[in-house]
Formats: C-alpha cells, structure tokens, sequence
C-alpha cells in the first residue's frame, strides 16, 4: 500500500529554484533512500515533506491524504517525523529529556513509557546516558538520540536525514544495523543519504537525485548495477 | 522552585526541604512591616512590583526565550485601564477586585496583539518591534490628552479595596503586593514544569528541531507573550491603586530596561533568580542614597562587577547556568 505520494514538488529558496520537479512513493513497510551529493536537494525534499518548506507547486499525499498545505506540528500529528541534518538535538537537556520531547503530541503515558523502553533496547547506550546532558554526547550517540527521539512520536513514516553525517565508518554501520531493526519491527522509513554504498546495503528502493531533480529511480539492486551510480555515488573506476 | 541544584550562594540552605525553605520566608516577610517602618516598607512594596513585573518578563524571555524589550507597555495598559475605569476622570467607579480580571485580560490582549506581527522575528528584530512598541504606548498615552489627561496624567484614582476592606497605608499595600508575589511565583512555576513549560524550553533551544517534534510554534510564541503580559497587568493595576495618580512617565524604556536587568542579574529563568535581582536591582538604589551624588555611579559600577564575576546571575536556574558555561 501506498503510504508518501509526493508528486512534481517544486520548491524555492527565495528566487532559488531548489526543487525542480520532485516525485517519489514509500509503500508501506519499505526502506527507500534517496541518494544526491551536497546541495542536490535532500535535505530540502524532506523539509518540504515535513511542512518546514512550503512547495510552490506540485503536492504531497500521506495515506492518501493531501498534507503540503499544513503546518509540521500538524504533519507530525499524522505520523511523519523526521530525525533532521546535523542531528538537531536539544543539547542542553538531558538525553531523557529529549527522548519525551520527541513524544511531545502523545498523552498516552502508557504508551510513552513503552516506547522509551523500545528506544533504550535498541540503543542501550542511551539508556546508560539517560541523565546525562545530550550535548556531551559523541556524535554517534547524539545521532542515535535523534533518531530515537523521532521514534518517541510513534511515527507511521520515519524520515531520516543523512544519518551517517560526521561518523566513523564503525558508527555508521551500527547505526545502519539499528535502522534495518527499526525498519523489521514495522516502521517504514525514508533514507536520505550522501553515502550510497551503505544505504544500498539496507533499503529496498532509492531514488538518485541532481540538481533539484530525479534522474533514477529504481529497486537498489538495479541501482548498484547502474553504471552511473557506481561511478558517481559508489566511487568505482569503470573501465571503458 | 528549582531547588534540585542550589547555586553556591545559596549551599548552606541544602539541608532545608525547599517548601520550608519558602515557608520561612514568607513568614519572615510577612513579620516585617511593624520593625521596619512606613518608609521601607514602601520600598519593599515597590520592589514587590517589580517582582511580579520580573517574574512576567521572565516568562517571556527566561522561559520561552523571546527578547521582549517593550514589556513596560502591559504594565501601562493594567495601570491606565484601572485609573480611568476608577476614578473621577470619567465619573466611573468600578471596584478594585473587579478591575483586576479586566486589567489583566487586557494586558493579555496586549499582549497578544504584539505577539502576531512578530510571530515569525528572532532574537534582534524582534527586541527592535517590541522596544518600539512600548514606547508607542507610552507616546500614546502622552499624546492622547482627551482620555489620559496626556503628561498631566490621572490623578485621584481610587484605592485598592477588597469586599469592604479599603487599602489605604503602606502595610495594606505591603501585604497586598506580597500576595501578589506569591501568586505570580506560583504560577509561573507550575508553568515552567507543564506541557507548556517543556514546549518553551524545546523553542528556546532550537526552534526547528520543536516544530520536527510537532510543537506548534507560532501558538507557544503566542501564548509566551500573553502570559507574559498578563503578569504586568496584576502589576500596572496594583501600582496604579497604589500611587493614587499615574502619569505616562511612569511608563518609560527604563522600567523595562530594568526589569530585563533584574532578570539578567537575577538568573534568567529562575524564579528565585528575579526575586533576589528585584530586591537588588531596586532596593540598593535606595540603600546608596546615603552617597546621594555617587548613587547611580556606585550602582552602575555594582552592576559591571556582577556581570564580571556572576554572568549567569545571583541564582541561575540549572539548565539555564548549562547554557553560559557552553558560552563562555
């Protein structure tokens, strides 16, 4: 089924054409990525899904339902959320703290505390920083808590934003491992990432995008076959 | 309070439940009035006012992190609105206790009109709006000399009275203020720890990062202000009773200015933090009246010390001395 329709976003940056035409689909139970280098408009296609941005043309579906007219808190409530760019934690509340934040549009404390406890179990090194400020956190750790943050809204669609930013390779693959976990236990997700060769090794679909624009779309083992993307996103010397 | 982490100043209290703690002092100040006398039981009234004042402003900018420079403008709107509803300018008489909700709606309202057109400014364009605003009204009030009489001011309005109980000297005022005080610390401390409180802490550390967690920014921004406001119209009200005469003068940058120091000296965002930064900030102007001529060189010397050596003020709340020492 059909859970994200994004379809022909364009979006501007003032007079900055960022989104020239943007279309994608996460079905349910999906990992899809999308893959760009800098400044080809991830970031801004997950704003833009997210309600930050408003897309001047073109229109997004949730469950089929339109949400590029409201506002993120209201998006959010339908069960999108993000774990942003550069992480976005709050630093100076403790990793706990941050965790509720992440449940801020849920009053089912009940429910709240499972899914902290979900959170604790698949990140344990959060547990054993609960009380600590998240802004002494290491990179790794602080990207785990915003993930787990975004997980604490019981998000029906989980957009992650390049989640391998500034990690070791070591972290990275842990991170990874913990995102195909989520995705297992039931969460689709939406991969945004710079680091193809990784991304590939979890999600089920991806899209390529440069400049603004989609220019391949296809399941990942298609895509690792593809000569362009092995020679731009995957760094291979093709031999001609 | 925030009690959990008591700054050094304060370490010899740590033994006391805080409950105790407040308890004791507010029996203390409530003893106080019959050793001190009229005059500084005055002073302490005045200081009262700006407490509430404070602990106001402070919901604003300690709480939800929204530099407000033109705060005075509730306070003249609390102040005016009771002086002409309650006095011989209109003929108008209505009684104290029943102003008190109508000041504060409208310092509400207040403050809400302000809040909408700088719902979408940060940090410095937003300190430009409000600053200007609070000088609007106070211009208007200034200018608008059919109703506020203009710089002649109000004069003759009535005393604060409470069901047959007519406030007439210092000690009445003294213990009506107090009230006050505890009021305001109440509720702004119930505030701080509420789902409220928790979507000011999110917005004032990164406003993109709350509105991903489905905070509704533009209604806590709102609310802030409101809240905000409403605290300076309990205050403009009280202080209007009290003086018996109010002139736009009252109403100027300064009282702003120095509710934000007091704030500042205070420690942003904590509640005791603005009790003990109003109680310096307005009572050693008076204390140094010894040195007359010295006065403000002597305090402005005392608050470049300060900020010197406690930057994060006499009582910073916990998150808040975080935030500074990340600074610095």
């Amino acid at each position: 089924m059909e859970l994200l329709k994004v379809e022909d976003i364009h979006t501007y940056y003032g007079s900055i054409h960022a989104l020239q035409g943007i279309s994608l689909r996460v079905m349910e139970g999906e990992i899809v990525t999308l893959i760009g280098s800098n400044g080809a408009g991830k970031t801004t296609t997950l704003n833009t899904i997210s309600g930050i941005l408003k897309p001047r043309k073109g229109a997004v579906y949730f469950q089929g339902e339109r949400i590029d007219p409201l506002r993120p808190h209201q998006i959010v409530a339908k069960g999108v959320c993000q774990s942003p760019e550069g992480r976005k934690i709050f630093t100076r509340l403790t990793v706990q703290e941050n965790l509720e934040m992440g449940a801020f549009i849920r009053t089912d404390s009940e429910g709240i505390r499972q899914d902290l406890d979900r959170v604790y179990q698949l990140f344990p090194r959060l547990r054993e920083r609960r009380r600590q400020v998240a802004g002494t956190l290491s990179g790794g750790e602080q990207q785990m808590l915003a993930i787990g943050r975004a997980l604490m809204s019981r998000p029906k669609l989980l957009l992650l934003d390049e989640p391998s930013m500034g990690l070791a390779p070591v972290l990275v693959e842990t991170i990874f491992d913990i995102i195909s976990d989520i995705n297992r236990q039931g969460n689709p997700i939406l991969l945004v990432e710079q680091n193809a060769l990784m991304a590939f090794l979890i999600a089920h679909r991806g899209y390529v995008i440069q400049s603004g624009r989609i220019v391949l779309e296809d399941s990942v083992e298609n895509l690792q076959e593809n000569e362009m993307v092995r020679k731009l996103y995957l760094g291979e010397e093709i031999e001609t | 309070m925030e009690s959990q982490a008591l700054p050094s100043t304060l370490r010899p209290l740590r033994g006391i439940p805080p409950w105790l703690r407040i308890g004791i002092l507010l029996v203390f100040l409530a003893a106080l009035p019959p050793f001190i006398g009229n005059y500084w039981t005055h002073v302490l009234a005045y200081i009262g006012i700006y407490v509430m004042l404070g602990i106001g402003l402070n919901v604003v900018v300690g709480f939800a992190g929204l530099l407000d420079l033109g705060y005075v403008a509730f306070y003249a709107i609390g102040a005016y609105t009771y002086a002409l509803l309650a006095s011989p300018k209109f003929g108008i008489h209505i009684p104290f206790w029943a102003m008190l909700p109508v000041c504060v709606a409208l310092a509400a309202l207040g403050g809400t009109l302000l809040g909408i057109p700088v719902l979408r400014m940060r940090g410095d364009y937003l300190a430009i709006v409000t600053l200007g605003f609070g000088e609007i009204i106070r211009i208007v009030m200034n200018n608008l000399d059919s109703i506020t009489n203009g710089p002649k001011g109000i004069l003759r309005i009535d005393p604060a009275a409470i069901g047959g109980f007519k406030f007439t000297t210092p000690t009445h005022y003294y213990y009506l203020i107090l009230v006050g005080c505890i009021l305001s610390a109440f509720v702004a401390d119930r505030l701080n720890n509420s789902r409220i409180g928790r979507a000011w802490i999110a917005m004032r550390e990164d406003q993109d990062a709350a509105a991903l967690m489905g905070i509704h920014i533009l209604r806590y921004k709102l609310l802030a202000f409101t809240i905000g406001a409403s605290f300076a119209g309990i205050g403009g009200i009280i202080f209007a009773a009290r003086q018996g005469s109010i002139f736009p003068d009252d109403f100027s940058l300064m009282v702003s200015i120095n509710v934000l120091c007091l704030i500042i000296i205070g420690g942003m965002g904590s509640i005791p933090g603005v009790i003990l930064g109003a109680v310096v900030l307005i009572g050693i102007p008076e204390v140094l009246r010894a040195v007359a001529i010295y006065r403000m060189l002597a305090f402005g010397a005392l608050l470049i010390i300060m900020m010197i050596f406690r930057p994060s003020g006499f009582i910073p709340s916990a998150r808040r001395r975080l935030e500074l020492k990340e600074e610095t």
